[in-house]
């Protein structure tokens, strides 16, 4: 008896934090904008005229896009690097961070995402690349 | 150039459009978590990402819904539909088939990105068509009534029918509706008026809009001469079936008349002069 109890008093702990979840998102205002994510959830035959559950969407998209980029951005700190550990003079100029194909490539594999350029023929080997590393 | 950047707003399809400010939302992502430039092609990649998933977590959820037999979206829909698209990578608790959809833990996830994430409002307000501006889409080109309709309804299906009066939506006198016609010609033949029609011009009785029931029963017994209906012949002319029921004056005189010829070809039969393939199936 004292266990459904429990049970039951967790479970409505759980709905009143989602409540409250709910209203919170009220006040936070997602970088997707409501219009934009009403437009792509009518697209794709989404009906819902409660406010909540389109932030509620539009949060679950930015955290999506946060975490790629998080991972991009640390493959770009790890191979910067290691770069740094060969030429430490050029350290202050290396700082800037850059959203590279290289790096959101290698993110997206671990979400199953298959992001490559195509491979192209080019006149010499140090065509298309940095203009650092030309200078080798 | 501020004129050529409008005349290419104006140029942007909505796909178009809603891209680009997908783009300027994701590019402000990256620059808050450290990211200072980034390369066209991985903002434009990351960019047609998030709007897949979008789309893919509304179609989700819309498809759920669908199969429940509702065509409104709930949060359980959109809970059902994060577990479906984080499955392949897997979440706590993604084992527990018969665990509430309410206490799913990406919920909880949502909810602690929410509190730890800074706020991070759009850069700039969005210039949205209104409603009102949108040219009106109507298969009649002196259509006077305006249908504004949302873009996300195809223009090729049909619009919806006009709802309103006839003075509002100012139809012609021979536009009227079959219903309301024929509403009149009953009014016109309960009071009893004759309606002359311009070809033929000869009177023609309108049947009153309210009649008496008639109950007749079809008898196949077959007398001499008569045909179809059990009618007795008598010299007084009243030709009623054993069955009969007539009230209405106008089929008492069609059957008296039917039971006369019918008389007649029972004579021309007995004489040996009447043939199968001349009766005259025209009754009552």
């Amino acid at each position: 008896m004292n266990h459904v109890q429990q049970q039951s008093d967790g479970r409505k702990d759980e709905e009143s934090a989602l409540t409250e979840f709910l209203a919170s998102l009220m006040d936070y205002t997602p970088t997707f904008p409501d219009e934009l994510v009403e437009h792509y959830m009518a697209k794709s035959g989404f009906q819902c005229p409660d406010v909540r559950l389109i932030r509620l969407v539009a949060v679950a998209t930015q955290k999506f896009v946060s975490e790629v980029a998080t991972d991009a951005l640390q493959h770009c700190k790890a191979r910067q690097s290691a770069v740094v550990k060969d030429k430490r003079d050029k350290q202050g100029k290396d700082k800037r961070l850059i959203l590279t194909m290289e790096d959101l490539s290698k993110a997206l594999r671990e979400y199953g995402v298959n992001l490559k350029h195509p491979e192209y023929f080019a006149e010499s080997p140090s065509t298309g690349m940095d203009p650092a590393s030309r200078d080798e | 150039m501020e004129a050529k950047t409008l005349d290419d707003r104006q140029s942007l399809s909505q796909s178009q459009f809603s891209f680009t400010i997908t783009r300027v939302a994701v590019a402000q992502i990256s620059h808050s978590l450290g990211f200072r430039s980034s390369q066209s092609s991985a903002l434009e990649a990351l960019t047609r990402l998030a709007t897949l998933y979008l789309q893919t977590l509304s179609k989700y959820a819309a498809s759920r819904a669908a199969s429940c037999g509702r065509t409104r979206c709930n949060i359980l829909d959109i809970s059902a539909a994060l577990e479906d698209i984080q499955s392949p990578l897997g979440f706590l608790g993604a084992s527990a088939f018969s665990q509430n959809l309410l206490r799913s833990s990406l919920l909880k996830q949502l909810r602690q990105f929410v509190n730890r994430t800074r706020e991070l409002p759009f850069a700039k307000p969005i210039a949205c068509r209104r409603r009102e501006n949108l040219a009106p889409v109507s298969w009649k080109s002196d259509s006077s009534v305006n249908a504004i309709r949302g873009a996300e309804i195809p223009k090729w299906l049909p619009e919806f029918p006009t709802v309103g009066t006839e003075e509002e939506l100012k139809i012609d006198s021979e536009e009227r509706y079959w219903e309301r016609r024929r509403k009149d010609e009953c009014k016109a033949a309960d009071r009893g008026k004759e309606v002359e029609t311009s070809s033929n011009m000869e009177k023609e009785k309108v049947l009153p809009w309210r009649r008496e029931r008639v109950k007749f029963k079809v008898g196949m017994k077959k007398t001499k001469g008569n045909v179809g209906m059990d009618l007795k012949s008598r010299e007084d002319g009243d030709y009623r079936g054993k069955s009969a029921n007539l009230d209405n004056r106008d089929c008492r005189r069609r059957i008296s008349e039917l039971g006369k010829e019918n008389q007649s070809r029972g004579n021309a039969i007995e004489n040996g002069m009447w043939k199968f393939s001349q009766i005259d199936h025209d009754g009552c």
